[in-house]
């Protein structure tokens, strides 16, 4: 029978549970070291911005990777949360809040976004998706998506974390004024209640919308726009699957951590691992799904301009990272996801999620570095002249490596200042699951009360 | 969560067996008036093969019509069986028990009927089994392993060969009561050897509910390949409006969502006329308009994607295909047609409760959805073909004909008689099923309330 943790079970309604927040300490070496990392990241960001000119986009063609890698896994995280709820599983309680705490790294990537939307060429004479439509387009639309997204994942995690944070802060005495505004005056009232639970359910609904519609325009402007005669309607599909991929993968490296080194990871266990598992499992077929229904049609219409944009990302140019990348996203995850042992234990299943991630490094690599660097969009075709790879700089490098540490920071930063799990939906979770004789065995009883 | 079914296992097995066992008048009525229309399409194949395609009135160079967006049609409704069936089967959907017969029903006559469609559209068959046997492998021309023309019958098969065998595992329990409650000798001796032993007993069901396990997930990627594989049937050509890399899961997507809605409709039918109202409640109605909400926005989505990156070449032909599909005449009317019942109609009216809990407005926007998706199939396929391209110089505008409308009308027909047969032999809603739902449904006191709660092993 899966189950979840006693832990989790155990929490009753009173007295109140006080959800906690993680502790971090600079002193931890770990923590020591990804806050150098990410001082180099902003070091690397303002030389960048410093040399604004030279070598014009190119130069912001790995720091487009580590933009659409932080747009990936962590603006894919907070979805796990809402597929959750709209789904009403109930083995992801303890997932839920931390997924949506990915939702401030991805804020904090819109410092990236400006400059290298600023770097896009101009529209006319080049495929666009904005039909040469003047206003704005790409570099407010684009700006305006991202924003919009950002918006409906904070509403979403605030809407979330008011009642455990009204908790928090009663138990340190009477709320000041600001703290009352911040959550709204909770006090419990059952129309509080279900305005947090429709809450949370819309601004997910919003997120997700505007998620998807974020990758659809961010992956064409930044990616396929930029290589002459590469058309492809699924890219967009594809990228924000990987993305979601990616988040699955970050939520599970997440819970493990915390599981290891947190006081909260006796809430986290073997059901979350079980159901995570198959969910990585169903978006690892799905990389190979819709990477075949894009290669099979230009390997078999065989239009030169289609082949030549699959060359260059696919077959010759960039064939290590896409190599690379297919080894991550696919090959070894599905490998090892389809035996059970590895799905039902968080640890196996965390260094699966580990690969998953560098995987889409490289995956982000061979997408969005060929666009970025290539110096003349404005043409129908790449024709039989491919260009050359773009290597990475070590500038590059610290500026990819400094920026996923900036992520990871931003995580834990949120996660100290804001209950890491929650509270009350773990409570509510406790109420409606009961374990009970039934003939010989014992089972596992799950109301449902909408 | 759904309240569930509460009758005793005898009057359960009473009901659900009512129409096996007893035939009411309006059944004989019912065939008739299905088995004329099949008739009246017999007679239009029959005249088919006489003359030709040039019954249909086609000619060059839209020879592409009815018969194959109804294979497209058929194909995609037969994918409701597999979505409502494995996919809620595996997710442990407790809403699922009293719909997946007839979905997984739906599947097996949508299929059959789907696969009479090519030998329509081939006008004369004989000739296509003259060049599919025996199969030449040395001059390397068509038909050859590379063609998507050879994947089709590959996959369909393979689909309608896994569908039978996972209905069949399903219905074994039924077939095993079926046998114990039969009256007529004949009766009795074809569920006795179709039941092949089933006795109930406790290693029976933990073998019959492994295989169903299993069966689900295997069935799934075959389930998405069969739609895939039609959708390159047109994709993988270089014509324009037909070669866009979104086609494999745009396809799918719109199966589910036509499929799903065929479902629903194919319910509420089956529930009115064989008086299911004690298994059939406004809660799985409800579900499944929840499940189809999810399902028409995502494919809202791969419509976009198919629209947008059709003109995002800025490519004169695709341009002018697109343009043809929407601003000329009848597309310029069809076209909306097909947004407004597929999509714009149905999707905003299941977002009221109201809509989603009654059987009159399910069965009114899920039989607009199937109207909007065959619509998009024919908006798909012949204004593809119909618009002149370069090198061509005998073009024209196509009109169906009468005999193409009776074959789609007897297309219908025969796939609503198998269903009402499939139902007169054995019970549409699954009994063992069923009853497992109630021995597993839990209540318990949450506060004040009542809360309705199911059992996991």
């Amino acid at each position: 029978m899966i189950k979840p943790e006693e832990a989790a079970l155990q929490i009753k309604q009173r007295p109140a549970f006080k959800p906690a927040s993680i502790r971090p300490n600079l002193r931890h070496a770990a923590i020591a070291a990804l806050a150098i990392l990410a001082a180099a990241g902003i070091v690397a960001y303002i030389i960048k911005l410093g040399s604004w000119g030279e070598a014009g986009r190119a130069k912001w063609a790995y720091p487009t990777v580590a933009l659409m890698y932080i747009l990936s896994t962590a603006a894919g995280a907070p979805l796990v949360a809402y597929a959750s709820r709209a789904a009403r599983g109930y083995w992801a309680l303890p997932a839920r809040r931390v997924a949506e705490l990915y939702i401030i790294p991805a804020t904090i990537s819109y410092i990236l976004l400006i400059p290298i939307l600023a770097t896009l060429p101009p529209l006319e004479g080049r495929s666009n998706l904005w039909f040469n439509f003047h206003a704005g387009a790409p570099f407010l639309t684009d700006a305006l998506a991202a924003a919009i997204m950002v918006l409906a994942g904070v509403g979403m995690l605030w809407i979330s974390t008011v009642p455990d944070l009204a908790v928090a802060w009663r138990a340190n005495g009477e709320l000041s004024s600001w703290q009352r505004a911040l959550v709204f005056n909770w006090t419990g009232t059952t129309r509080q209640w279900i305005a947090a639970r429709i809450g949370t359910k819309v601004f997910g609904a919003f997120y997700l919308m505007a998620y998807i519609y974020t990758h659809l325009v961010l992956s064409t402007d930044l990616g396929q726009a930029l290589v002459p005669g590469w058309r492809s309607g699924i890219f967009p599909a594809y990228h924000a699957l990987t993305g979601i991929q990616g988040g699955l993968a970050l939520t599970i490296v997440t819970l493990f951590l915390l599981k290891r080194y947190s006081s909260v990871g006796r809430f986290i266990g073997n059901e979350q691992a079980i159901n995570l598992g198959k969910l990585l499992l169903a978006t690892t077929l799905l990389w190979f799904y819709f990477f075949w229904s894009d290669f099979v049609l230009v390997w078999y219409a065989r239009i030169p301009s289609e082949v030549a944009a699959m060359q260059l990302t696919i077959a010759i140019t960039y064939r290590l990272p896409f190599i690379l990348g297919f080894l991550g996203l696919f090959l070894i995850p599905f490998v090892c996801l389809i035996f059970n042992p590895v799905r039902r234990n968080l640890w196996s299943l965390a260094a699966v999620g580990g690969v998953t991630l560098v995987g889409l490094v490289f995956d982000r690599i061979r997408l969005f570095v060929p666009a970025m660097s290539h110096p003349d969009p404005f043409h129908h075709s790449l024709g039989t002249n491919l260009p050359d790879a773009f290597g990475p700089s070590a500038l590059d490098i610290v500026f990819l490596i400094g920026w996923i540490a900036i992520m990871a920071l931003a995580f834990i930063w949120a996660a100290s200042r804001l209950p890491v799990l929650g509270g009350w939906e773990l409570r509510h979770g406790a109420m409606l699951r009961r374990e009970q004789q039934f003939m010989k065995g014992h089972v596992y009883v799950l109301g449902k009360p909408d | 969560m759904q309240e569930p079914v509460v009758t005793e296992a005898r009057t359960t097995d009473r009901e659900l067996l009512d129409f096996v066992m007893r035939t009411p008048r309006w059944f004989f009525g019912s065939t008739v008036v299905f088995g004329a229309i099949l008739a009246a399409g017999f007679a239009v194949f029959i005249l088919l093969l006489m003359f030709g395609l040039q019954y249909f009135g086609y000619s060059h160079p839209v020879y592409w019509s009815f018969p194959i967006v109804n294979l497209v049609f058929w194909i995609g409704i037969s994918h409701a069986g597999i979505m409502v069936s494995a996919i809620l089967r595996l997710s442990q959907a407790e809403w699922r028990r009293p719909v997946t017969r007839a979905a997984e029903v739906l599947t097996i006559f949508s299929l059959l009927t789907a696969m009479l469609m090519p030998i329509v559209h081939s006008g004369r068959p004989w000739r296509t089994l003259y060049w599919e046997f025996p199969y030449d492998w040395i001059r390397g021309a068509w038909p050859n392993p590379r063609s998507p023309l050879v994947w089709d019958p590959s996959a369909i098969f393979t689909y309608l060969l896994s569908t039978l065998m996972f209905v069949y595992i399903a219905l074994l329990p039924d077939l095993a009561l079926a046998r114990d409650k039969a009256s007529d000798p004949v009766r009795r001796v074809l569920f006795t050897i179709l039941a092949m032993g089933f006795r109930g007993t406790s290693r029976q069901w933990r073998i019959q509910a492994i295989a169903g396990i299993l069966l689900s997930a295997i069935i799934l990627p075959i389930f998405v390949s069969v739609h895939s594989i039609v959708s390159w049937d047109f994709a993988v050509t270089s014509l324009p409006g037909w070669h866009n890399t979104v086609f494999a899961p745009y396809f799918v997507i719109g199966a589910v969502h036509s499929g799903v809605s065929a479902v629903v409709t194919v319910t509420i039918v089956l529930r009115k006329i064989l008086k299911l109202e004690n298994y059939i409640k406004a809660d799985h109605i409800d579900s499944l308009a929840r499940l189809l909400i999810a399902v028409a926005v995502t494919w809202g989505f791969f419509l976009f994607l198919d629209f947008g990156f059709g003109l995002y070449g800025e490519e004169p032909a695709e341009v002018a295909t697109w343009m043809k599909r929407t601003f000329e005449m009848p597309w310029l009317v069809l076209a909306p047609i097909f947004i407004f019942t597929a999509f714009l109609f149905p999707v905003p009216m299941w977002l009221f409760r109201n809509v989603r809990r009654s059987f009159k407005w399910m069965f009114i926007t899920t039989v607009s959805v199937n109207i909007g998706m065959w619509l998009e199939r024919y908006l798909l396929i012949v204004p593809g073909l119909e618009r002149k391209s370069d090198l061509q110089f005998v073009y024209g505008e196509f009109t169906p004909s009468w005999g193409e409308g009776i074959i789609v009308t007897a297309s219908f027909a025969l796939v609503m008689l198998g269903v009402l047969t499939f139902a007169k032999l054995l019970p549409i809603i699954p009994a063992a099923d069923v009853k497992e739902g109630q021995i597993l449904a839990e209540k318990f006191a949450v506060g004040k309330t009542d809360v309705p709660a199911a059992m996991r092993e």
